[in-house]
């Protein structure tokens, strides 16, 4: 089994099996134009450096990518593709914990940062669910989101599209 | 990365591809746009951002029809928030002079279908107002999309086109040429000089179908364009209309390809030719 070690922001290293990397487009691209993968190359024994991701949140990264090794890897960016998400049990149980929290978003942010599209989708999806049924101050209050509009700018929008509500 | 990141405060992109996937409650009228935009303001100005209209396709409320109506200087847009077919085809039946009240919200009640019940909601807005007319627009996928008693210029459809770039297809293009509501065979919606059939079928190809289109604009030339746009297949009909003549409709789906269309044309005038 080929391993090939991540670097987290913090400086932890993480070894991990070669074919769960596939998942992830930007490690891909770079194992694949750096030469990683010839054994016969110093290159193979050479870390790659993730100085955006922080080492816990490459850690739940990886168990998400063990989980899911050999699905199918998403390719492009299928914007139109208007087919609904639904988020699988072990998926919506592995949000979960952290939703509503910066641990959550900043394991979006990793999916995006990594290029690894199923993470991205099901995790976005998984916040976007959190929406429903809610008002603006009520996602805004749940999510912490600092309240920025003075009343009548609120008002404002809200009168600008209440004639079609 | 900061240890504690907020959610307005998420890349642009993962922003747009979280908006993108909120599920447009189907039981509330309510706009999850406006929802989504009450958040914070970089909430909002991403979601006005004209950039981001195609992938902010899935929270653009779903209805049935988008009727816009030029009355002096003004736009009138009415929005159809649910008709069903034979809902719409009866109202072509009534007159509706634009001096019809302001609608009030009915709730769930099924209103009588009457020319004080054509529409929903309706907002009046001046013609100079244009950004507000397509911000207007940009917020709803509307079914079919019905233009009319308006002076279309060659930089209104330009506008038009631009503005419906990048939204899934809409299913109906209705120029409403003619007034059927008066009986009478009187233009509508003009068309201005500079306007071709090159143009109209840019503007056509947003459409599947396309009902009261002049006749002059629906050549060979418009059909290849139309027939041959990004999204090929699934015309439905073109339905030309020539003034103070009975319209026509050409039902598509045995056009599927443009060269048998051609072929079929070519063989109409070899017999037209051999009959003279």
């Amino acid at each position: 089994m080929v391993l090939i070690t991540l670097v987290s922001s913090d400086e932890q290293n993480f070894p991990v099996e070669r074919e769960l990397l596939k998942q992830s487009g930007t490690i891909e691209t770079l194992i694949v134009n750096m030469n990683l993968d010839d054994e016969d190359t110093d290159a193979a024994a050479m870390p790659i450096p993730l100085p955006n991701v922080k080492g816990d949140v490459l850690e739940k990264v990886i168990q998400w990518m063990e989980h899911h090794k050999g699905d199918p890897v998403k390719e492009g960016d299928n914007e139109d593709n208007n087919a609904e998400i639904v988020v699988p049990q072990w998926d919506d149980d592995f949000f979960k914990p952290a939703m509503y929290g910066s641990k959550h978003l900043e394991l979006t942010v990793a999916a995006s940062y990594l290029d690894i599209k199923n993470l991205l989708t099901l995790s976005c999806k998984a916040i976007s669910n959190t929406f429903k049924g809610k008002t603006g101050p009520q996602i805004r209050e749940e999510w912490g989101v600092p309240n920025e509009f003075t009343p009548e700018e609120e008002e404002a929008i809200r009168k600008e599209n209440e004639w079609s509500e | 990365m900061s240890s504690e990141l907020n959610l307005a405060e998420l890349p642009v992109d993962v922003l747009l591809n979280i908006f993108g996937q909120t599920d447009q409650e189907k039981t509330k009228q309510k706009s999850i746009r406006t929802t989504l935009r009450l958040v914070c303001r970089r909430f909002n100005s991403i979601i006005i951002d004209p950039s981001n209209q195609r992938r902010l396709s899935a929270i653009r409320m779903k209805i049935e029809m988008i009727s816009i109506a030029q009355i002096d200087s003004f736009w009138e847009i009415r929005v159809f928030l649910g008709a069903t077919d034979a809902q719409t085809a009866n109202r072509e039946m009534f007159d509706y002079p634009p001096e019809i009240p302001p609608l009030k919200r009915r709730g769930d009640t099924l209103m009588r279908w009457g020319s004080e019940e054509l529409t929903n909601c309706r907002k009046k807005i001046s013609c100079e107002g244009n950004a507000e007319f397509f911000e207007i627009i940009s917020q709803f996928e509307p079914r079919r999309l019905e233009l009319d008693r308006i002076d279309l210029t060659r930089s209104l459809i330009f506008s038009l086109i631009d503005c419906l770039r990048g939204y899934p297809r809409i299913q109906c293009i209705n120029l409403k040429v003619l007034d059927l509501g008066e009986r009478a065979k009187v233009l509508n919606t003009s068309f201005a000089k500079d306007i071709d059939a090159g143009t109209m079928a840019k503007f056509a190809s947003n459409f599947h179908s396309l009902i009261h289109i002049p006749k002059e604009f629906v050549n060979s030339e418009f059909m290849e364009k139309w027939t041959n746009g990004s999204d090929t297949g699934g015309f439905d009909f073109v339905k030309p209309v020539e003034e103070y003549e009975q319209h026509t409709r050409i039902p598509l789906r045995n056009f599927n390809r443009f060269w048998i269309f051609e072929s079929t044309k070519l063989f109409t005038t070899l017999a037209e030719y051999l009959c003279c």
